[in-house]
């Protein structure tokens, strides 16, 4: 159950990887920064004895916040919880932003929320960094959580935009 | 052996935009050697977006809509349609406090509702005509009914408006709508109807509910009230939001269904 929750944890600071944060410089803004520690949740084929040396091992017990079980899901993970990972260093090149924290609920075992509840505002050099971007996730890191886009919500596009939207693509892709 | 899942699609230009059908449906049962009560009721539900474009459409000189709103015509002339998106409209705007509103500077213009509506519609008449698993996408504004494949909800990715290759937010649903206004494509076009200004402090607000009308509606009004939708969102039985700001940051309501997201 432990080791289920912690590659869980994984994922998410796997999608954390993708946040972006509003820096002091504006040329710097919005790029993706990358997660220090990040691989660390990589853990889940060892046998779970010791999860200390993992950065992202959820620190606190898991909080039960809802039904705790279904008649159907006996089985771990049923009901929501709600997890809390434990800080994980930012950077972006050499530049050390700071600690993120990510906290994820979860129902029967699916991701339904993930909010950061700390977030890079530590360092002096980046004073501005106060608040973190909606991150970009891509078809690519969706697909690899097992998620497929079948349509996409957006402002409303032209006739000529929609031919370079994602839109155009899912829909070449039926007959 | 299961019967495999077929997905059909259907692109129509209309209304000013691009209207994607996606249709699943089973080999063995629902389509047939030629597809033909699928592609026929796609049919029908593309010549209803095409009345309503002709009917509509503020583009158009001669539409019933431009017509009644230089007052060449009465409204009990005009086709049964008009009078109740009108009325829609109207009961929309005092759901909204009034940031909904069918004029635009200083015309009559529904255009902010006959979209969801006209989508809603076109489900409507796929789900009469048995089409029971599709999905209709007018250009970003999402009504989907069932199921694409046994099992599992349609995914709607909500294109972030500030890195449109990537997507902001996944939200799945089953029998629902998701519609997104923005200024990302066509600019800083919702005006705050207190001020008369474009509204830009959101880059994009994604409204969630049962049906597209409303969902439509409330997202082109909620963009207009900036982070005061986030309150009014919150009060809505049925509806829920997520917005990402000019400045990259956003957050969502409390029982916004994403499964990926991040909220302040």
């Amino acid at each position: 159950m432990r080791r289920a929750i912690t590659a869980l944890v994984a994922t998410v600071v796997g999608l954390v990887l993708l946040l972006s944060f509003k820096t002091g410089s504006a040329k710097s803004s919005n790029r993706p920064v990358a997660l220090s520690g990040a691989t660390a949740g990589n853990d889940t084929g060892n046998d779970g004895a010791d999860d200390s040396n993992s950065t992202s091992t959820p620190s606190p017990a898991p909080s039960s916040t809802g039904p705790t079980s279904s008649p159907n899901a006996t089985a771990k993970a049923a009901g929501t919880q709600t997890i809390t990972g434990s800080s994980v260093r930012v950077s972006e090149g050499f530049r050390t932003f700071g600690s993120v924290q990510v906290q994820v609920t979860l129902t029967n075992g699916k991701i339904t929320k993930l909010v950061a509840v700390d977030y890079p505002n530590n360092d002096p050099q980046s004073s501005e960094i106060s608040q973190y971007s909606i991150p970009v996730l891509t078809q690519e890191v969706l697909a690899a959580q097992g998620t497929k886009i079948d349509i996409v919500s957006g402002a409303t596009y032209t006739s000529d935009a929609y031919a370079q939207s994602v839109q155009a693509a899912l829909d070449k892709a039926k007959s | 052996m299961p019967p495999t899942t077929r997905r059909l699609g259907h692109v129509e230009h209309v209304m000013g935009t691009v209207v994607s059908f996606d249709i699943s449906a089973d080999d063995s049962a629902d389509v047939n050697a030629d597809q033909r009560p699928i592609r026929i009721a796609i049919a029908r539900a593309v010549s209803w977006l095409h009345r309503v474009d002709a009917v509509f459409s503020t583009y158009r000189d001669d539409s019933q809509i431009s017509r009644l709103g230089r007052g060449e015509v009465s409204l009990a002339a005009c086709d049964p349609d008009v009078a109740e998106v009108l009325d829609l409209c109207a009961q929309v705007g005092r759901e909204t406090n009034g940031y909904f509103s069918s004029t635009y500077g200083g015309r009559l213009d529904p255009t902010g509702l006959v979209k969801g509506w006209s989508i809603q519609r076109a489900s409507e008449l796929l789900a009469a005509a048995g089409v029971a698993r599709h999905c209709i996408n007018g250009g970003g504004d999402v009504q989907a009914v069932g199921q694409p494949e046994p099992g599992r909800p349609w995914n709607v990715g909500v294109s972030h408006p500030l890195h449109p290759s990537g997507f902001a937010a996944v939200v799945p649903i089953e029998d629902g709508a998701v519609a997104t206004s923005g200024t990302a494509e066509r600019g800083a076009h919702v005006l705050d109807p207190f001020t008369g200004r474009p509204a830009t402090t959101l880059a994009s607000l994604t409204v969630v509910g049962r049906d597209l009308t409303r969902a439509d509606a409330y997202a082109t009004a909620g963009l207009a009230m900036g982070h005061a939708a986030r309150g009014w969102l919150e009060s809505l039985d049925g509806y829920e939001g997520f917005a990402v700001a000019a400045d990259g940051t956003g957050w969502a309501t409390s029982r916004f269904p994403a499964t990926a997201t991040v909220s302040a």
